[in-house]
């Protein structure tokens, strides 16, 4: 397949205006008890900011004493490439899907068979689409495909193939398996020293204990993190009309049910799982955002910029 | 309870096994769908399992009992009162007897009044009683069947309350005999047509016979309604049987005949009584005919016991008209409790002077030359010994017989049949036809007698005699006591007591062998059985009695065949033999109430009322007689109408007979009455009137 064919032409115009920043962009450019540790090197001034004590004399701008009679010191920031980490989800549950690929879509193994554009596709297309920005910007992008634990990894680059590394890895890749996302990030994590841009792009049909336990780690490790959490209309509504014989795709004893009488139930324990899911990022000062395998990436992605962007605006 | 569709209820009882099978088949039939969220959906189906499955078993409760209450209502659940629900419709036929025992007085209103009010309080009143709503407000159907006569259909089913009970109204005792088990079949008929016809989908059938129960209606030992093989069950609601026995005198009776020597006619009524008791008493009897003197009341003087007794009046003529041919008499006794069958009726031939024709050769002989006397001659002194016999004889050549020479005539002796042509035999057999009375002597002049087989089958009967007439040596006599017949009983009746001494000299030497005849058609029989006179009425073309009257001789009357002709029996023979032959000849005198009137065809009948007969071409009449009395043509024909004795018969059934009678129809309810009111009005009624 053609790595073009996981980021449509109408994608990449959604995502053109915004720029990539992460929110936390590397360590010598925050300012206060964390300094940057390449300042000097490629900085670029920030912003004005009153003199205190402790601050350093050099700091000072002079030219605004001379006109105002008050101290302020200049901040810098640091223009550093910034490592994004991708962890793409290729356990079984991630061949689920319910659209029907159309012409000129492309697909993976999951889809080759069913003709389904399934989550593990929908994932692909995310994380195609994330790595090609993130080259664009010249930042260093790695991937990592896990199931029980990382299967494939591609390691950070920001070189001009990097990009086509990246597809082609996702597009070859089997779809099985059980998620394990806590021994996976441990495995990435002994991977990455230094600081990054974690996305996890995934269904987080998994316990949300682990996934906090996982979440946990990574920012203990002063990670930034984003979950994309990538599932299909059908299970985020649920409108089967037919009783039917329902088999897990990661294996274990199938249902049989009548998914009319429990649409109400199922979708409530969606509904709670997924503000699980979310509430476990925002309380590790994460992102998290829902993906519907029916609807394009585009959006997503602009929702996901615009809004780490506004945050790195309010960091500062 | 029961159903009036048990299929129905049994299918529905079945269905309740569908909901059970789809259910199973939904499960076996489950589509295997791939599911990523198991976690969430086996959470899910855990928290709603067990509210589902309640659900589940609710629903395919509700399915099944949704089904099986279907089946039932379709079924139409019926309790003895009625169906379960006051919306299901009846289809109500209402059997009325009113036979003539329905005239029954039983206090200051009659037994069919009485009855039809408790049909009222059935039909038209049923909502109460029944658990359903009454005709009128309602939408039940109601139908009126009539049991007296041909069961007859007073009011086509309908639910204008109107009309229900202006039919009612209408039915008034009948003097044609009930045929209730008829009646019964006949409302039984018409639910099944009602049903056949699509009418009245689903409305419950019923039956309410209001009868008595009499034994003029349930004839003792009579057998059940027919029952109805895979017909629906009909609710049969019947009054309660009468159980009173009351008392009743009837004229059962009346014969009439003209005396043998003047112009009176002798009447006899047969008066007879039946009760509880039958105590001494009198009873007034009381003859009239139009034109003739009316004698005085008789009184019968019953003994205690004494169920029978006989009245006889002479009735002169007073101011009869010259031209009269036949009166009606009308005995009547009392009015009492049941006004059918106080009076009785009769029609008797009053004509004066009647013309004989006789069919033989002219001969001219002196007086000592008996032996060659022929039978023509014989029978034309006889039948005209003298002047005022009141016959007047007309001599026919057998070559000029036809239908010209038999106009007017009311009998003719046929004493050369041999020599008459077919076409005189054909007309002799129309005149017979109609009503005249033809007398047949095989040929006196030899002893080969062919003409048989021709002359009868023109005459339309079926007697035969033989090719050759066979001597006797030595002579045979007549039976000196001859065996009771019919024929003997009806034209003989005049000379019944004297028959014997007049029998008794009469010896026959030479006689043709008769063939084709009943034992009941021999008037008067030799001493070996055989018959010396006979009778037959002729056939139609198909091959129906109707009018007439064939007398066969096995003998000629001339002496060189017996010695007949010069013995006493000769000329009241010939004369009885026209005269009661022509009675009987002219058809039937007496009709019973409910059949069909045999008389002169296309005669039209008029009887009291207004009332009228048409006779057809066939000579029966087009309808049944409905009314007893005397019923006359403007030809002079008189036919008197009498009740059957049967169909006044008082004689209570018991309960459990009725029961037994109507079971075979469907669920029987004998509808509570205040029967003890009804039998103390009862014999309250039958004291009074007590003779």
């Amino acid at each position: 397949m053609r790595a073009e064919q996981y980021l449509a032409p109408e994608t990449l115009a959604q995502l053109a205006p915004f720029e990539l920043r992460a929110r936390m962009i590397v360590e010598g450019v925050m300012s206060g008890m964390h300094r940057s540790p390449y300042q000097g090197l490629a900085v670029e001034f920030a912003e004005h900011r009153q003199y205190a004590p402790g601050d350093g004399i050099r700091q000072i701008d002079w030219k605004v004493f001379a006109r105002t009679d008050k101290l302020y010191v200049k901040r810098y920031v640091q223009e550093t490439n910034l490592d994004v980490m991708v962890l793409v989800d290729r356990s079984a549950s991630m061949r689920f899907g319910t659209l029907e690929v159309k012409k000129g879509w492309g697909g993976t193994d999951a889809s080759r068979g069913t003709g389904k554009w399934t989550k593990f596709d929908h994932a692909t297309a995310t994380a195609a689409a994330m790595a090609y920005m993130c080259l664009q910007q010249g930042d260093r992008v790695g991937l990592g495909l896990f199931d029980e634990e990382v299967r494939t990894q591609v390691k950070r680059s920001s070189q001009r193939d990097q990009w086509r590394a990246i597809v082609g890895a996702l597009s070859g890749e089997p779809v099985a398996g059980r998620a394990q996302i806590g021994r996976s990030i441990d495995q990435m994590l002994a991977r990455v020293t230094n600081r990054a841009l974690f996305v996890v792009v995934s269904d987080f049909l998994m316990p949300v204990d682990e996934l906090r336990s996982a979440v946990a780690r990574l920012a203990h490790r002063g990670h930034d993190l984003v979950l994309v959490q990538t599932l299909d209309r059908q299970e985020l509504r649920f409108d089967l009309d037919a009783p039917g014989r329902f088999e897990g795709l990661e294996g274990g004893e199938a249902i049989e049910t009548d998914p009319r009488a429990v649409r109400e139930a199922y979708l409530a324990l969606m509904r709670e799982h997924v503000e699980s899911v979310d509430r476990v990022a925002r309380s590790f000062g994460a992102d998290a955002l829902v993906c519907d395998t029916h609807e394009s990436v585009g959006p997503v992605m602009a929702a996901l910029l615009d809004r780490r962007m506004s945050f790195s605006g309010r960091r500062g | 309870m029961g159903f009036l569709h048990p299929a129905i209820a049994w299918a529905g009882v079945a269905s309740v096994a569908l909901p059970i099978i789809i259910h199973l088949l939904f499960r076996r039939r489950r589509v295997p769908v791939e599911w990523a969220a198991m976690e969430l959906l086996r959470e899910a189906v855990r928290r709603t399992n067990r509210r589902l499955r309640f659900e589940q078993w609710l629903v395919l409760l509700l399915r099944c009992l949704a089904l099986l209450a279907a089946g039932l209502a379709i079924a139409v659940p019926v309790l003895d009162g009625g169906a379960l629900s006051g919306e299901v419709r009846r289809l109500v036929i209402v059997v009325v007897d009113n036979g003539p025992t329905s005239a029954l007085r039983v206090g200051e209103e009659t037994e069919l009044e009485r009855m039809v009010d408790e049909v009222r309080r059935a039909v038209l009143e049923a909502g109460a009683a029944t658990g359903g709503g009454s005709a009128g407000g309602a939408r039940d159907r109601v139908g009126v069947v009539l049991a007296a006569g041909a069961p007859q259909l007073a009011l086509a089913p309908t639910s204008d309350a109107g009309a229900i009970e202006q039919a009612l109204a209408r039915v008034e005792p009948s003097e044609m005999a009930s045929d209730l088990r008829g009646a019964l079949a006949f409302a039984a008929a018409t639910i099944d047509t009602e049903k056949a016809a699509g009418r009245g989908a689903g409305e419950l059938p019923r039956i309410v016979v209001a009868s008595a129960f009499r034994r003029a209606s349930v004839a003792e030992g009579a057998a059940a309604v027919a029952a109805r093989e895979g017909a629906q069950r009909i609710e049969v609601l019947s009054l309660v049987p009468a159980q009173d026995v009351p008392a009743d005198v009837r004229v059962a009776r009346v014969d009439a005949r003209p005396a043998p020597a003047g112009d009176a006619v002798l009447v006899r009524a047969l008066v007879v009584r039946e009760g509880p008791s039958l105590e001494a008493g009198q009873t007034f009897v009381r003859a009239v005919a139009q034109g003739m003197s009316q004698p005085p009341a008789r009184a019968v003087m019953w003994e205690k016991g004494q169920a029978e007794a006989t009245v006889d009046f002479q009735l002169v003529p007073a101011g009869l008209a010259a031209d009269a041919r036949r009166i009606g008499v009308t005995v009547s006794i009392d009015e009492d409790r049941l006004a059918p069958g106080n009076t009785a009726y009769t029609a008797v031939d009053v004509r004066r002077e009647l013309e004989i024709g006789v069919v033989g050769r002219r001969v001219s002989l002196d007086a000592s030359d008996l032996e060659r006397v022929p039978a023509s001659l014989w029978a034309s002194r006889a039948l005209s010994p003298g002047a005022g016999s009141g016959m007047r004889v007309r001599d026919i050549d057998p070559s000029a017989c036809d239908a010209r020479a038999l106009l007017g005539l009311d009998a003719v002796v046929l004493a050369r049949p041999d020599l008459v042509s077919p076409d005189a035999c054909d007309a002799l057999g129309a005149f017979a036809r109609a009503g005249g009375v033809v007398i047949v002597t095989p040929a006196g002049e030899s002893t080969a007698q062919s003409w048989g087989q021709a002359v009868f089958a023109r005459l339309g009967v079926t007697v035969r005699v033989s090719a050759e007439a066979v001597d006797r040596d030595p002579p045979i006599r007549l039976a000196e006591e001859q065996a009771p017949s019919s024929m003997t009983s009806s034209l003989l009746a005049s000379i019944g007591p004297e028959l014997s001494a007049l029998s008794a000299p009469i010896e026959t030497r030479r006689t043709v062998e008769c063939s084709g005849f009943a034992r009941g058609e021999i008037v008067l029989a030799n001493a070996d059985g055989s018959p010396f006179v006979l009778a037959q009425a002729p056939r139609g073309d198909d091959g129906r009695v109707a009018r007439g009257l064939v007398v066969v001789f096995a003998a000629a009357p001339e002496l060189a065949w017996t010695n007949l002709p010069v013995k006493p029996l000769m000329v009241p023979l010939f004369q009885e033999l026209v005269r009661a032959g022509i009675q009987m000849a002219a058809g039937d005198n007496e009709v019973a109430v409910g059949d069909v009137m045999v008389g002169e065809p296309n005669a039209v009948l008029r009887g009291a009322g207004g009332a009228t007969l048409t006779v057809s071409p066939d000579g029966r009449s087009t309808e049944v007689v409905a009314r007893a009395g005397l019923w006359q043509s403007d030809a002079g024909a008189i036919v008197a109408a009498n009740l059957r004795g049967d169909s006044l018969a008082l004689a209570p059934t018991a309960v459990d007979a009725v029961r037994a009678l109507l079971a075979p129809m469907g669920d029987v309810r004998i509808r509570e009455v205040d029967a003890a009111s009804v039998q103390r009005d009862a014999r309250g009624a039958g004291d009074q009137n007590n003779p």
